[in-house]
């Protein structure tokens, strides 16, 4: 397991104690987010669909990659990573 | 000639830009869609540049909320059309635009047509319906997208190269089948924000115009205005786009 940064849009944040970032140990990204969530369900009901797939308007990066085109969720995870999601906005 | 030295010289001190730059600019054209909080930046610094033709869109009327942010604008402008007010600016900014309001909704086939008139096309548009519209636009008109959003003390920026045969497109980073997490009047909006956001558009706009750009471009800026942070993220085609698939394949 390594420890790793898990960085969160303001409309997420209330699901996490109102904190923007959340170290947390993870062996992969799913298990970042999973950790996170702490079992509640609630942050990952938002990031990711009942199959497991990403929202259509929130994105999963790690460091500067969306896991889509590393190993999605499965995407293993390094010493001193840094998982973004990030949320579509549309406010102009 | 003389004026000009003078209005553009320091774009003219600019190794990067130059005469033959400002030349570009000159004859370069955008399309502005949305004089909010973003747009108005955006056609200020792009008027100011001298950008050759400016075509703003925008259907609403001013309203004494948009003031905090929309620095255009003044009280007494409430209840007139954004786009009138605007020109009114920009024209006074600098006489040498070519100013073309365009105040209505358009449909698909309508801003295709706009977007393909244009150089450059920048989305300062407030709601995902017409962010979808405008890159399927720029995709079937292949022009280049500068893609700018804001909420909270949150921005993001994006260039898009809808103008070229491959690359990620606005649909390749969001679906459009999704539920928005937030909305803008909900979140709220601190002024600068906008501001700040919009004023990086207008750089890639006119860096793209003159040909400076560096790196493949393929980056989506995330600003934090809490922690005082911008973050570069990568964006990559998807190849299930449909968007792509419909427009980049023929």
């Amino acid at each position: 397991m390594k420890q790793v940064t898990v960085r969160l849009p303001t409309a997420l944040q209330s699901f996490a104690d109102g904190e923007d970032q959340i170290r947390v140990q993870a062996g992969t990204v799913g298990d970042a987010l999973a950790a996170v969530d702490g079992g509640r369900g609630t942050l990952l009901a938002r990031v990711l669909t009942p199959d497991g797939a990403q929202r259509p308007l929130v994105k999963v990066f790690l460091g500067d990659a969306d896991i889509r085109t590393l190993d999605g969720l499965d995407s293993r995870v390094r010493e001193g990573d840094v998982v973004s999601i990030i949320a579509a906005v549309a406010g102009g | 000639m003389n004026e000009r030295r003078t209005r553009y010289g320091r774009h003219l001190s600019l190794p990067e830009i130059g005469e033959a730059g400002q030349d570009r600019i000159g004859e370069a054209s955008a399309l502005v869609v949305g004089l909010g909080g973003l747009g108005v930046p955006v056609a200020s610094y792009l008027a100011g540049a001298g950008i050759g033709t400016l075509y703003l869109n925008d259907f609403d009327t001013v309203d004494l909320s948009n003031l905090h942010r929309q620095v255009l604008f003044a009280v007494h402008d409430v209840g007139r059309r954004k786009t009138e007010v605007a020109a009114e600016r920009l024209a006074a900014l600098n006489p040498d635009v070519n100013l073309e309001i365009v105040d209505q909704r358009l449909d698909p086939a309508a801003l295709t047509e706009l977007a393909g008139r244009c150089t450059v096309v920048l989305d300062c548009s407030d709601n995902f319906a017409t962010r979808f519209a405008v890159n399927e636009a720029t995709l079937a008109a292949r022009r280049p997208l500068i893609s700018g959003a804001a909420i909270r003390l949150e921005g993001q920026l994006a260039v898009f190269r809808n103008d070229l045969p491959a690359g990620a497109c606005y649909r390749c980073l969001y679906h459009e089948d999704g539920e928005e997490l937030e909305t803008c009047s909900g979140g709220g909006i601190l002024g600068p924000v906008v501001g700040a956001v919009g004023a990086l558009m207008a750089v890639e706009a006119l860096k793209l115009i003159v040909g400076i750009s560096r790196g493949d471009g393929e980056r989506l800026a995330v600003y934090d205005g809490w922690r005082g942070e911008w973050r570069s993220l990568g964006l990559a085609p998807d190849p299930e786009c449909p968007a792509c698939a419909r427009f980049r394949s023929r």
